[in-house]
Parts: C-alpha cells; sequence; structure tokens
C-alpha cells in the first residue's frame, strides 16, 4: 500500500516486541518498526554540525510533529533543530547524514501553546511543521489521537512510554536506542495528594507509571508519546506527551504528562481539523479503510526563507522530492 | 507589535497612566544621598501621595507635582490617574490569602489649620487617607501619635515611624508600606545556610542563604550588564532580582527605567537555575522634602507652595513628607518546596542548571501588574 504521503491509517506498527517489557527507566529497547511515528527532536549546533538528542516527538502526519512546549525554552530558533524519523538508534553529537531508513528533516516553524507560561508550568504542548514533508513507509508512519468522544483517558488503562532518555535518573546522555515500557495511568486525585505531587498536577496532566516507581520516563523523554490501547486488536493511542518528573522512576513520583485529549481543539486550529480527523480513530474500532479525505500539500523546491540567509554548511537530508507540476 | 502596544495600553488602562520613569528618577537621587547604602522605597506608594496632594494644590504647585510624575496637565490624564489610584487601592485592600499588603497615607496638622471640606472629602474617597490635628509644639506627643497611627495600619510591622520632629511643623504627610507574600513555590528551609556575601571585592559578612533549584524566569542583559531573575509571588506580584556583573553596579543603576524592565518581562525565557538568594528584611525610611526637589517638585515645601485647594490659610506650606517601606524575604511559598528536597524537572535532555548567586551587591523590583510596588538595593542583607 501506498503510504508516502502519511495518510494511511494511523497507529500502524510494523514490528513489535512479544513480550510486554518488563524492564526508558527499566524499559526495554524497541524493535525497529515498533514505534513508527517516534521521532528524536536534535539540538543542532551550527560550528560543529553535530546534532544531539533532546526530546521526543510523535509524527502526525507528513507536515506535523507532536511534542512538548518546554524542548524550546532555551531554544526557540527553528535552526537550532533536526528531526530525525523512523530511528531506532541514534548517535548523540553524529554529524554525518542519517542513514536508511532513517530521514533527517528541518523545523520550518516552532508552534509553542498560546498559554504556554513561564510561570504556570501548565499546557505543555507544541507542534512542529517538519519541512521538507516526511516521507512515511515501513519504518514512518503517523500516531493516533484520541477521538473527541473518547474523553480523558479511562483508568485502569495498560499503555507504553517510548523514548530515547536517560536509563537512570544521573545518565550521563540520552540511550542511543529506543526504549519502551509498561506503565499504569494513575489516577489523578492519588497523583496530587499530599505524600505525592501534592497540588502540582493540574487537570490536564495525566499520571503515569507505578507507585513503586523503578519504571518511569526521565531526562531526554520529553515530548515523547504516552500511549494507550483498548484492546490488543484496537491501534495504540496518544493520550499523553511526556512533561515533567521529580528524579525519575522514584516512588510516589510518576511521570506527569500533558493529556493530548484536552487540546485537540487547539490541534486541529493548527494543523486543520480534517489532517486531525485523519488519525483520530473512531471508537471502539480503529478504521480499516484509508480515509476518502487527503490534504497533501506538495513540497517547495526552494527552502523556506530562514534558511536562505544562513552560511552554507554541509546539509545532511535527503533530496528534495521532485515538484509536482500543476 | 501593534498588539502589543494594545496590550500594555490596556494593562496601563487599569490603573493610574504609568508615569515617566518617575521611579528610577527617584531611585537615583536616594542613592546620590547616601552612596553605598541599602536604597528601598515603592515608587508606588510615593505618587499616591503626590497624586493626593495635587489634589489640593493650586495650578503651578500641581503642574510641578504632575511634572515630577511624570504627567501632563491633561483633564482626563489628571481624573484618570486619581480613579487609577482609587481602583489599586481598593484592591489591595482586599484581604488576600498570604499576602501582607499595607499602604497608605496620612496627613498630620496643626489644629488651627483648617482644612477645605471637599479636599477632606476627596482625600477619602479617592484616596482612603485620615486626616489628624496633632499638636506639633509638643514633639514628643506628635512623634507618639504619629507612630501609634502607622503601626495600627501595618498591624504593628512598622514601629518607630518617625524618630525626630520639628515642633515648628505645621502640616506633615505620611506615607507607609509594608510588603510580605507568599512566594509560589516555597525555598525549603533545610537549604537555608550561612553563606559569605561580599558586601565589597575586600569586605565579607555571613547571611543567611536561600537556595532552590527550580525553573526561573531569567534573563541576560547584555546591554547594560546584569542577570535578572524573576520569581513569582502568589497572586499578580512578581520579585526581579537583578545582579549586576561584576564592577557592574553604576552601569546597571544609570541604565535602568520602566521600559527596560517591561522589556525584561517580554524577553523572560524559562531557565533551570541553581537559585541563591538572601533571606532578609529591608526596610527604609525617606524625608521626600529633601529628594523630591531634585525631581522639580519643590514648591510645595516651601513658601511658593499654593495648597489653596486644602486650607484657606495663606503661606502654608508642607513641611515634612516621611515615606517609609518595609519588605520581608523568606522561604515560605504557597506550594511546599517539595516533597523532601526532591526538585521538578522536565524531561527534556537539557544542559544542567546554571548557578546563579546573589552574593554581592543586587537591585530588586516587586512589580503587581505593572506597577512598580518597590525598587530596591541591597548592599548588605
Amino acid at each position: 500500500k501506498d503510504n508516502t504521503t502519511c495518510d494511511g491509517p494511523c497507529g500502524l506498527r510494523f514490528r513489535q516486541n512479544s513480550q510486554a517489557g518488563t524492564r526508558i527507566v527499566s524499559g526495554q529497547s524497541a524493535q525497529l518498526g515498533a514505534w513508527p511515528w517516534m521521532v528524536s527532536l536534535q539540538i543542532f549546533t551550527s560550528h560543529n554540525s553535530r546534532r544531539y538528542h533532546a526530546c521526543g516527538g510523535s509524527l502526525l502526519n507528513s507536515h506535523w510533529v507532536l511534542t512538548a512546549a518546554h524542548c524550546f525554552d532555551n531554544k526557540k530558533k527553528v535552526y537550532d533543530w533536526r528531526l530525525v524519523f523512523g530511528a531506532q538508534e541514534i548517535e548523540y553529537g553524529r554529524n554525518k547524514p542519517v542513514k536508511e531508513p532513517q530521514q533527517e528533516r528541518y523545523v520550518q516553524k516552532i508552534v509553542i501553546h498560546e498559554k504556554y507560561n513561564v510561570v504556570t508550568e501548565g499546557n505543555d504542548i507544541a507542534l512542529l511543521k517538519i519541512t521538507p514533508p516526511v516521507t512515511c513507509g515501513n519504518f514512518i508512519g503517523p500516531c493516533c489521537l484520541p477521538h473527541f468522544k473518547a474523553g480523558p483517558p479511562q483508568i485502569p488503562h495498560t499503555c507504553y512510554v517510548t523514548g530515547w532518555g536517560y536509563i537512570k535518573e544521573k545518565a550521563p546522555r540520552p540511550s542511543p536506542v529506543l526504549m519502551e515500557a509498561r506503565v499504569d495511568l494513575i489516577d489523578l486525585d492519588l497523583c496530587n495528594s499530599t505524600q505525592w505531587y501534592n497540588g502540582r498536577v493540574t487537570s490536564t496532566n495525566v499520571c503515569a507509571g507505578y507507585p513503586e516507581g523503578k519504571i518511569d520516563t526521565c531526562q531526554g523523554d520529553s515530548g515523547g508519546p504516552l500511549m494507550c490501547r483498548d484492546n490488543v486488536d484496537s491501534p495504540f493511542v496518544v493520550v499523553g506527551i511526556t512533561s515533567w518528573g521529580v528524579g525519575c522512576a522514584r516512588a510516589k513520583r510518576p511521570g506527569v504528562y500533558t493529556a493530548t485529549w484536552d487540546y485537540l481543539d487547539w490541534i486541529a486550529s493548527k494543523i486543520g481539523p480534517n489532517a486531525l480527523h485523519l488519525i483520530q480513530p473512531a471508537t471502539p474500532h480503529p478504521p480499516t479503510t484509508r480515509h476518502p479525505m487527503v490534504s497533501f500539500h506538495p513540497p517547495s523546491l526552494r527552502p523556506p526563507w530562514y534558511f536562505q540567509h544562513l552560511p552554507s554548511r554541509p546539509l545532511y537530508l535527503r533530496p528534495l522530492r521532485p515538484l509536482l507540476h500543476r | 507589535s501593534k498588539k502589543k502596544k494594545a496590550k500594555e495600553s490596556s494593562v496601563g488602562a487599569v490603573g493610574p497612566p504609568s508615569s515617566k520613569d518617575f521611579a528610577f528618577r527617584l531611585y537615583r537621587a536616594l542613592v546620590s544621598e547616601s552612596p553605598g547604602q541599602n536604597v528601598f522605597f515603592s515608587p508606588l506608594s510615593v505618587s499616591m501621595s503626590l497624586g493626593m496632594l495635587s489634589l489640593g494644590a493650586g495650578l503651578k504647585t500641581k503642574t510641578q507635582i504632575l511634572d515630577g510624575l511624570g504627567l501632563s496637565l491633561q483633564q482626563g490624564q489628571e481624573d484618570k490617574l486619581h480613579k487609577g489610584f482609587q481602583q489599586l487601592l481598593q484592591r489591595f485592600r482586599q484581604p488576600s490569602d498570604g499576602l501582607q499588603l499595607s499602604l497608605g497615607s496620612a496627613l498630620f496638622k496643626d489644629p488651627a489649620v483648617h482644612i477645605r471640606d471637599d479636599f477632606l472629602s476627596a482625600m477619602k474617597t479617592l484616596y482612603m487617607s485620615d486626616t489628624f490635628s496633632t499638636n506639633f509644639g509638643n514633639p514628643e506627643i506628635a512623634k507618639k501619635q504619629i507612630n501609634n497611627y502607622v503601626a495600627k495600619q501595618t498591624k504593628g510591622k512598622i514601629v518607630d515611624f518617625i524618630k525626630d520632629l520639628d515642633s515648628t511643623h505645621v502640616m506633615i504627610v505620611v506615607n507607609y508600606i509594608f510588603f510580605k507574600a507568599k512566594w509560589q513555590t516555597a525555598f525549603s528551609e533545610t537549604n537555608t545556610h550561612k553563606m559569605d556575601f561580599h558586601v565589597t571585592p575586600k569586605r565579607t559578612t555571613q547571611v543567611p542563604m536561600m537556595n532552590r533549584e527550580d525553573g526561573y524566569s531569567y534573563y541576560l542583559d547584555q546591554n547594560i550588564s546584569c542577570t535578572v531573575v524573576g520569581i513569582p509571588y502568589q497572586g499578580n506580584a512578581i520579585a526581579l532580582f537583578i545582579l549586576p556583573s561584576e564592577g557592574k553596579m553604576k552601569q546597571v543603576e544609570d541604565g535602568l527605567d520602566e521600559r527596560t524592565l517591561r522589556n525584561w518581562l517580554k524577553m523572560f525565557t524559562k531557565r533551570r537555575l541553581d537559585l541563591y538568594l538572601p533571606k532578609f528584611s529591608i526596610e527604609a525610611t525617606y524625608k521626600l522634602e529633601n529628594v523630591l526637589p531634585k525631581l522639580g517638585i519643590q514648591d510645595v515645601f516651601t513658601t511658593h507652595a499654593d495648597l489653596s485647594g486644602i486650607t484657606d490659610h495663606t503661606n502654608i506650606k508642607l513641611s515634612e513628607m516621611v515615606h517609609k517601606s518595609m519588605m520581608e524575604v523568606e522561604e515560605s511559598g504557597t506550594t511546599a518546596a517539595a516533597i523532601t528536597g526532591a526538585i521538578f524537572t522536565f524531561r527534556s535532555a537539557r544542559p544542567s542548571s546554571l548557578k546563579i548567586e546573589f552574593t554581592r551587591p543586587f537591585l530588586l523590583t516587586l512589580m503587581e501588574d505593572s506597577h512598580i510596588l518597590f525598587v530596591g538595593k541591597v548592599t548588605r542583607p
């Protein structure tokens, strides 16, 4: 099936571990193609052309990545960033082009939630416009987002987190391989109780992990997905975006995630309602056929204006696809 | 940028029109009065007192006062000034959880001086101020009367408001402000330790130093060479702690204006800092009749004063205008510092915290919406 425009069914996985992960912190390494929407957000340093993984993200379609706003606190410029798709292994500080099936892209636009606030720390959500658009395939594909009718994530629920973040609290650098771990959703009232986060969690957060800790996301996992599915036949749906915690994997200090369901309208307002609709599986069963509505904009051959003024340096991107003639 | 402008002016419309750098012109005048000392005052509170006086001042005196505040004498603007102060005072009088804010002005005058009824009622409704008859002929009793009044208004926080009083006084204005609030996030008391504070590069003193590693509003101003850290209080107030680069205190003091402050608030980024900040309380008393003339507000303190709106007596002047402000900086906050010394962290793989230590003289301002509640310089905490 030709899925290169990324408008095919969301949440399709190409390979997966047969066993549920038991051991991010205490996770297990994911198979290549197990989480095709997983994106590595890398900080680009121009003096040595190296890229350093900083955050995760979820691919929505060929144009957009969903991630956390705080990833851009000190790096707000599009040319500070590179996106790597289709990766299982990443090399921290790499200065060579990525290898197949990985694809590397620029960021055209960073859209931070208007109410993401240096004071309140809420609304930790952002969208990245990819340029040129990414090509989907066996190892790259769109994630699912909750349906409008889905409501906040239901408890109990078995979910997964993925990322290249630290595999222990004070690790020197991110994990070279993509890790996955099974986590439970945790009731918000419990998560906010005095012995836990004591009121710090907001109503648009989701807590996930375990009361005793041990398995959790950590530094470098921010922006990546918290994914749940209703049953083994349903696709995974990204219900949360990794945001914060106290330490990693500590008892009563689970990971705190931005709940995507609360921001569906915001996402629709940025990527367009049709594009959102394409990645919202109908509840309870996922769509089995391709949605008829396809919005695909051919990429421009000219690099965006903000790259035209940069000093020339080698760009390790795949060549642009030919412009469609109209 | 049009949008931003609209936003700014709508903020300004809530309070009085923002006075053109009155705060920092007054700051520089006070610094030159007391070089090397702590400086601490409330631009908002002083402008309120002046606004109140302008109600009863005749044209030339009034123009001087408004000019000093950076306002032009236009009917609309003058009304807006008084209304803005009235709204602010009403808002500040509302009890607010975790916030102790007492501010006000009062007029003490010789019993022989008759105050016009319309001034009294305007003072009362717009500025919630009181007027008292005081026998300055007995300075000890007059002093006690004034100090008791201020102590009562500030719930015992400001005592000994006036230290010496002249028996020749006829009319004085007192102006006080006490502020203490809870941080949005507390500092942990167990993290507070004695540390060296470098009063000068060669002289140090030990002060209790609070410490919290957390996300803060941060800006490095390379223009005037300083680091700015913003720490929010519960509610709308935010304290800006300004650490001049080594040896750049004078440059920062000369470069400060209200536009710079607003720019900082706009340019703030959230950044993880390992912050060290002294625990201290700061207070200062100023006889503004000696300082305000440097800002062009002089007639009101001399025989040229035209206070015809206050009293029918001619040749009456304001003998003294005493301003005292006090603020306490300590650990307590609304949200517990955390959870047994643990720190809340975002989960991006980022460079570790930047360490910022306020261990040499620094400046601070406290803003509430667009109003500058305090400006201060801490040379020794």
